[in-house]
């Protein structure tokens, strides 16, 4: 049913979102958040 | 009148334009007070519904968040969207003979994420065959839910943005939850009930029955596909999503069956997108503001579409001096262009289609972009390219175009020599970074995927057309996904490993990698206490505003996409004009 390639999308996904995450963590730092 | 220009396409322009503008207060207004929270007309009936929601969510209406508690809640909300998505579709062959009467197999994992991919950010860039592909529940539960919440999500994320512009010295740029509710209570489901019932009164199917098969006269055996068409279609206008229940689009008779559901569906994509201008000239306390950047929309909106038809309407000269094929309009038959168009909505019902789906991030179609002349074609191109601003996406438009303003307001200060202020407050090095930066994302997802196509197998092999019509094709596929149109030039195979991949990341980069340094200007503006105007203080509440707007947009677009145009759409015009196709 499920094989390797539904896992290689998973984690594609799990580490676009994670980056997506990071840089607006670091947009935040810059503007001086205190997220 | 030139003979590139009929009567018909300046009323049909004309009457849509006056039913725009004159929509976009009364619903601009009504949206203002959904997302300020003010009683409304519909609270009587839908209140109970929203409270209700709160209450199971527990969501807390009162909620106040930051800038990167509303990106975070966005992006868990659209990550946990992508992956149920992506579930439904790779288990549709045990949905049952109720939701899957044709007992379509499970969608392959490189075309089943780059689907969920597409429908959770707005994009609905289909690499499949609807009828052929997907069952009625991975339409009904996975794609038009995320038309729904995809739509929503953009209207909020251009409400947060707004809300941080017009708030003074706040912290907060209101809550994504109550904002997402909100849209999907108060605008969506009311606008889309009454659009369902008028497609259903006009022929549009809305059933759960198994495909006809039919006998044709001629004695063949044709598959007649169907099924509830009629609720995705209106969503899929409504919501600037675009991703057709069958393959034809617009195009079918059975998602735009009469030339009354053509100019309903061209108004219904950029209905919101116009009232939500209106919505923020008010929310500004203001609404010249809001109309000074309606006007500079409409203007580029114009333009766009009268380009388009008048290149449709001279048609191919090639056609008429070699195969003697009259190409001026008489009262019997249109002339012009005619390849890839339906016969019933004719030159100027697609051009102004093709304008309008790319003013925003629709990407519906009722015609073949891939057989408009090159120059009509460029239109389309360019309207994605500048990021849809042009009324726009169901909010992807407006936090598109004050990233422009912002640009726009700038490139002023820098003329008078003063600190650039806009709504009474200075835009400072970090909302410049950031308006710089989202202004640069799309360039560089477009011209980097692009270019990484044409230098490989892996991507050329699926160029149907040679020399710059074949480049054109895959400058459009990108430009699409990253602008989350989801429209196609055609004469590009993309259901491949490669374009599955790379279009997915392309449309996940210019949705959410684009949206967080607007949402985060929201969030820098919120803060910031208002200045009185003075006298080096640009008004950007009047028409001197808006033809800096226009060129600005007009300018970076130029800058940014001439050399690659310059070797698809502008030279293939140019080899035509001497006698050459592709």
């Amino acid at each position: 049913m499920f094989d390797l390639s539904d896992l290689l999308f998973v984690v594609i996904t799990l580490a676009y979102f994670g980056a997506n995450v990071i840089f607006a963590y670091g947009f935040d730092r810059l503007m001086g958040g205190k997220s | 009148m030139p003979s590139w220009l009929t009567g018909e396409a300046i009323w049909l322009w004309a009457i849509y334009s006056i039913i725009l503008l004159l929509t976009a207060r009364p619903l601009g207004a009504h949206l203002y007070r959904v997302f300020t929270g003010q009683r409304t007309f519909l609270h009587p009936v839908l209140r109970p519904v929203e409270a209700g929601i709160y209450r199971v969510s527990r969501v807390d209406e009162s909620e106040e968040m930051s800038w990167y508690i509303y990106i975070l809640a966005v992006l868990a909300f659209s990550i946990v969207g992508l992956l149920i998505t992506y579930l439904i579709e790779r288990t549709q062959q045990w949905h049952g003979s109720f939701f899957n009467p044709a007992s379509l197999s499970n969608v392959t994992p490189a075309l089943a994420w780059n689907t969920a991919v597409s429908f959770t950010t707005n994009t609905n860039w289909q690499n499949y065959t609807g009828e052929a592909t997907m069952s009625y529940l991975t339409q009904m539960a996975g794609l038009a839910t995320h038309n729904w919440m995809s739509a929503a999500t953009g209207i909020a994320a251009a409400v947060a943005l707004v809300r941080g512009l017009a708030r003074r010295s706040a912290g907060g740029v209101g809550s994504f939850w109550v904002d997402l509710v909100r849209c999907c209570v108060y605008v969506l489901f009311p606008m889309l009930v009454i659009y369902t019932l008028f497609l259903v009164w006009q022929g549009v199917p809305q059933n759960f029955n198994s495909y006809a098969i039919v006998h044709t006269l001629e004695g063949a055996t044709q598959t007649i596909a169907q099924g509830p068409v009629a609720t995705q279609e209106a969503i899929k206008m409504l919501g600037t999503n675009g991703g057709g229940f069958f393959n034809a689009n617009s195009a079918h008779p059975y998602e735009n069956p009469t030339p009354l559901t053509n100019f309903a569906e061209i108004l219904s994509i950029l209905l919101i997108g116009s009232a939500l201008v209106y919505m923020f000239g008010k929310w500004v306390g203001n609404t010249k503001q809001g109309w000074a950047i309606w006007a500079a929309m409409f203007v580029l909106f114009t333009a766009g579409y009268f380009v388009a038809a008048g290149f449709e309407q001279n048609g191919n000269h090639l056609i008429a001096s070699r195969a003697h094929v009259q190409t001026v309009a008489t009262a019997t038959q249109p002339g012009g262009n005619m390849e890839g168009k339906e016969v019933r909505f004719g030159i100027d019902g697609s051009a102004l289609f093709a304008t309008v789906t790319t003013d925003a991030s629709c990407g519906a179609i009722n015609a073949w972009h891939d057989s408009f002349m090159p120059l009509a074609g460029l239109v389309p191109l360019t309207n994605m390219a500048t990021g849809e601003v042009i009324f726009g996406g169901v909010g992807a438009g407006l936090y598109g175009m004050l990233m422009y303003a912002i640009l726009a307001v700038f490139i002023a200060g820098l003329m008078v020599g003063r600190t650039p202020e806009y709504l009474g407050k200075k835009v400072e090095s970090f909302e410049i970074k950031m308006a710089s930066l989202a202004l640069l994302i799309s360039p560089a997802n477009i011209l980097f995927f692009a270019a990484l196509a044409v230098v490989g197998t892996w991507g050329l092999n699926s160029i149907f057309n040679a020399g710059p019509h074949g480049l054109t094709e895959v400058l459009y596929a990108f430009t699409s996904m990253n602008a989350n149109n989801g429209s196609a030039f055609a004469g590009l195979g993309s259901n491949t490993h490669f374009y599955n991949v790379s279009g997915g990341l392309a449309m996940l980069i210019g949705r959410f990698l684009f949206l967080t340094p607007l949402i985060a200007i929201g969030g820098s503006m919120a803060r910031k206490k208002t200045v009185p105007a003075s006298l080096g203080t640009f008004p950007t509440d009047g028409p001197t505003f808006t033809i800096l707007l226009v060129a600005v947009i007009v300018i970076v677009a130029a800058l940014t996409y001439f050399p690659a145009y310059s070797l698809g759409p502008i030279i293939e015009q140019l080899l035509l004009n001497a006698g050459k196709t592709f």
